[in-house]
């Protein structure tokens, strides 16, 4: 089936290890994904602000653009995921927003809706019926939600904020083994992080050592914030406080092409700075000698 | 022609500030029909009132309309006035010129006009008024009251010990309700069995209550005074009329299942009774659990009872029953802990409810009495209570608060304290309503003397860490984050209405609330009646209380109860529908139109009945009858047509003189 894809700038710029990743997946389970033709930075923040509607106009146009293409849209990034499927929840609900932005790009919105897909959902229904030619065996995995992925439920309806299942569903179906803990859905300091880092150390070092006492060995996330704010302020806490251990972050897809087998050049690293290799060692492929 | 008088209030200035009053009152005295107008400042005052049963008799009044407030407020009022002075009080109407007119208009001559119309309308209908006289219908003086928890049995109690023959009927086993489940009372700490088994043990020997357990009423006919109810007394496969509760089946059933009564905290066997104070004291199966019925073998039961009581065969058995007056005391249950997801969904077994604490708590509960967390027995250290789980929250729980929760707490975290006291008890609380006598006194005792340490905020999650849970709240005085590693987690469930509520007030066609309670019939003056006259509500049923208030809602439900069966018959309002039998064509419309069962079908005449008794004058009979054969008394087609014409007619009153 084919899915107009949103990549979102984080992706084929900084964060290139998970995009290539998305890509390979892609193509080994036969989800074609087609770039939309042209799409903006989908702003990062859904906006707060209710007078102007100015913030949803990139959304607006993903969302009419994968519609005119006849498919549903699909992003990986929890950012792009939150404030696109909550643009598209309110063109279903408030008109006149939806009539203004109409007005504004000089097209029609589509009266039946646009679906907005994760792509975790994706790979959730494909990897089903795939057995994956290297099992994750005894890789204990601590999924890291944030907040962007889940909240506000009601509008994004993606799985339970208190208690969401579907990453440990992945992470089980590829044969390593989901580790709960305390802090998977709590934030990891957002963009306060610029602000406070104390703030963003401490959100850091709770979600790392509550991982941790849990027993994980790697965190899985979604996001490329989430990412960026564990590994940074993993960093600096580690060189402050000796007995902090940072744990290696890797974006989901990373898991699922470590399981099928991806081959090297699929696999970048040089965006990790928390290097994930000796936790995933077993996994890698094998690398030819130059 | 009839003579009408016209009386118009000005309700002080609610009406006369809008309504131009001299000028309604010219008007109206040109009107043919109308041949008295007269005013007065609150004319439902003792002055106001002498002055409409003076001018009646005085100036030979036939009708009399009274322009002033809604009927709600005060028809009866009026009517009753009317009738002291010789008039037939059917022949008196209210014109409504406050709610429908003065307080929803600003012009005041537009306001004027309008209220000129509203009064001529009434003016055409009274004219066209029946005298009537109230139907008169006997009554059965004995009452249902369905549920026996303590608000129930009190209701029941009270009537009986009137003098009246009850029939309480229960869903359970056995009497009690929750109150049963409770270790002590707040604010006295008196044990609560202390004050529950001699009240059980009372409605057990009552000469004038019959009892029926594992009982659920069906259906409910009739009408106040007479009601035919049909209950369903579900089998408990062993027959309670000869067994000697001796429970040497209890004693020999290999089968433990987790014990309801005990909310899963201890086990109970297959066939037993809920618990060793229970009245009737006389074991039943569960058929879910029992091996016999779920697997077709064992029998250990019926080959060891002696009287040979135990009867696999059992089946439900209906039993129709006349009453006059129901009492509804259906009671309360917990917000479920399986919709709290950052409590855990009720997954971890050291976060428990407040009726499982009741349990743990009580000497005859499956720890004896001794403060035991569920998972591995240990005595907690380390206790958190949550106050308003569910309660108060609009996004996931329900909007209303529970009102008993801030007491309970408090009486656990005390009792707690007694028996732990190196242990610490938190209480996470958004405020603490303790309105009610000794309440706050008590609240402060926890606080003051047991140590308990209240924290004012909310606890956001709880997670397992090791044998721990970790509670992160908030304390919002301090602005501090708090994390507790307990031992044990409290949590203070909303109170919602018995799973049953729904289905019982739709067999009871009264109404409940967008919660499931049911609705009483005015807030304040009325709180426990329903809208349907003859059934009365008590205790949870109507909203979360606690136990005095409930006993006491009980004791005012038993005394509506009395003051209808002190005399031997009712009054029902005559304005009811009739049917001309030589226009109806016996089309039936008017049967399935009825919503209470007051139309038929005369079997013989092949026309269309009424049971007057019945009708509660709705109307839609008459609605729906396609040639006008029913016409509803005082309300025929004829008058509605008048007071139409008179809405529609030349606003400036031209033609009207007639």
């Amino acid at each position: 089936m084919k899915y107009s894809y949103f990549p979102g700038c984080t992706l084929p710029t900084q964060m290139k290890n998970f995009e290539l990743t998305v890509r390979w997946t892609a193509r080994r389970l036969g989800i074609e994904l087609e770039e939309l033709d042209s799409w903006q930075c989908c702003q990062a923040v859904f906006p707060l602000s209710t007078d102007s509607p100015m913030g949803l106009v990139a959304s607006f146009r993903a969302l009419i653009n994968a519609h005119q293409a006849g498919r549903a849209l699909v992003t990986c990034c929890s950012g792009c995921f939150h404030v696109i499927k909550r643009t598209a929840h309110l063109m279903a609900r408030d008109q006149e927003t939806r009539q203004k932005l109409e007005a504004f790009c000089e097209q029609e919105y589509p009266p039946e809706g646009v679906q907005v897909l994760h792509y975790l959902d994706l790979l959730l229904s494909s990897l089903e019926s795939v057995q994956p030619p290297v099992p994750l065996k005894d890789l204990r995995v601590g999924a890291y939600y944030g907040c962007l992925l889940l909240r506000p439920e009601d509008e994004l309806g993606f799985d339970d904020p208190e208690d969401p299942q579907k990453m440990e569903r992945l992470v089980r179906l590829l044969g390593a083994e989901p580790v709960l803990y305390a802090y998977r859905t709590e934030c990891c300091g957002s963009y306060s992080s610029l602000l406070d880092r104390a703030g963003a150390e401490a959100a850091v070092r709770a979600i790392v050592s509550s991982a941790r006492r849990a027993g994980a060995q790697v965190l899985v996330t979604s996001c490329p914030l989430c990412f960026w704010n564990l590994e940074e302020s993993s960093l600096a806490l580690a060189t402050r406080e000796p007995s902090f251990a940072p744990l290696p972050v890797l974006y989901f897809t990373q898991l699922v092409a470590l399981a099928l087998a991806a081959p090297d050049e699929c696999l970048d690293w040089s965006a990790h700075r928390i290097d994930p290799r000796p936790a995933v060692a077993a996994f890698l492929p094998e690398v030819k000698e130059a | 022609m009839k003579r009408v008088g016209v009386f118009v209030c000005w309700c002080g200035r609610n009406i006369a500030e809008t309504v131009d009053i001299e000028a309604l009152c010219r008007q109206l005295g040109r009107d043919a029909p109308v041949a008295w107008v007269e005013d007065y400042k609150y004319m439902c005052s003792e002055p106001g009132q002498q002055l409409m049963k003076k001018a009646i008799a005085e100036q030979h009044l036939d009708a009399v309309v009274v322009a002033a407030c809604s009927p709600n407020m005060h028809e009866v009022t009026f009517r009753l006035a009317a009738e002291a002075a010789g008039l037939n009080p059917y022949r008196l109407e209210i014109a409504n010129i406050r709610e429908q007119c003065s307080w929803v208009h600003r012009d005041r001559d537009q306001a004027t006009a309008k209220a000129l119309d509203i009064v001529r309308s009434m003016v055409e209908k009274v004219a066209r008024d029946e005298e009537l006289q109230p139907l008169r219908v006997p009554v059965t003086k004995r009452a249902l009251v369905i549920g026996a928890g303590i608000s129930g049995m009190q209701a029941a109690l009270e009537i009986a010990d009137a003098g009246h023959e009850v029939l309480l009927v229960e869903r359970q086993t056995y009497i009690g309700g929750h109150m049963a489940q409770l270790s002590e009372t707040f604010p006295t700490l008196d044990c609560a069995s202390c004050i529950l088994t001699p009240r059980t043990a009372e409605v057990a020997r009552h000469p004038r209550i019959k009892l029926m357990v594992a009982s659920e009423v069906i259906e409910v006919g009739g009408y106040v005074g007479n009601f035919v109810v049909r209950i369903r007394q579900n089998p408990t496969y062993v027959d309670w009329s000869t067994c000697t509760g001796c429970m040497e089946c209890v004693e020999k059933c290999p089968r433990q299942v987790p014990s309801r009564f005990e909310r899963g905290l201890g086990t109970r066997k297959a066939i037993s009774v809920a618990f060793p104070q229970a009245v009737p004291y006389r074991p039943s199966i569960d058929a879910e659990a029992c091996l016999y019925f779920t697997k077709g073998r064992c029998g250990i039961c019926q080959k060891t009872c002696p009287v040979g009581a135990v009867d696999y065969e059992q089946k439900p058995v209906i039993h129709e029953e006349k009453v006059g007056a129901i009492v509804v005391a259906t009671g309360y249950e917990l917000f479920p802990k399986a919709r709290i997801g950052e409590y855990g969904y009720g997954k971890y077994p050291d976060v428990i409810d407040g009726l499982e604490f009741e349990r743990l708590n009580s000497a005859s509960g499956p720890t004896s009495g001794r403060i035991q967390r569920p998972s591995d027995g240990k005595v907690p250290k380390e206790v958190v209570f949550i106050q308003c789980v569910g309660s108060r929250d609009q996004e996931k729980g329900v909007p209303y608060c529970s009102k008993i929760c801030c007491m309970y707490t408090a009486k656990h975290a005390m009792l707690y304290k007694h028996k732990v006291p190196d242990g610490q008890a938190y209480v996470f609380y958004m405020d603490v309503r303790a309105g009610g006598k000794g309440y706050e006194e008590f609240i402060q005792r926890a606080v003051e003397e047991d140590g308990v340490l209240y924290l004012r905020g909310r606890v956001s999650r709880i997670f397992p860490e090791g044998s721990k849970l970790m509670v992160w709240g908030v304390d919002t005085i301090s602005g501090e984050k708090v994390e507790i590693a307990a031992d044990l987690v409290v949590l203070a469930m909303a109170m919602v209405p018995s799973p049953t509520a729904r289905d019982l007030a739709r067999v009871l066609k009264v109404s409940i609330d967008e919660h499931g309670f049911f609705s009483e019939a005015h807030p304040k003056l009325r709180p426990v009646e329903s809208l349907s006259r003859g059934i009365y509500l008590t205790g949870c049923a109507q909203a979360p209380k606690d136990i005095p208030e409930a006993v006491a809602q009980a004791g005012s439900a038993a005394s509506k109860v009395l003051a209808l069966f002190s005399s031997d018959e009712l009054l029902h309002p005559p304005t009811v529908v009739r049917v001309d039998p030589e226009i109806c064509s016996g089309c039936g419309l008017c049967v399935k139109s009825c919503p209470y069962e007051a139309r038929q079908i005369d079997p013989v005449s092949k026309v269309a009945r009424v049971r007057e008794v019945l009708c509660q004058g709705c109307g839609a009979c008459a609605a729906a009858c396609p040639n006008g054969a029913t016409q509803h008394i005082n309300f025929t087609k004829e008058q509605l047509m008048s007071m139409i014409d008179t809405f529609t007619g030349p606003p400036d009153g031209a033609g009207r003189e007639r």
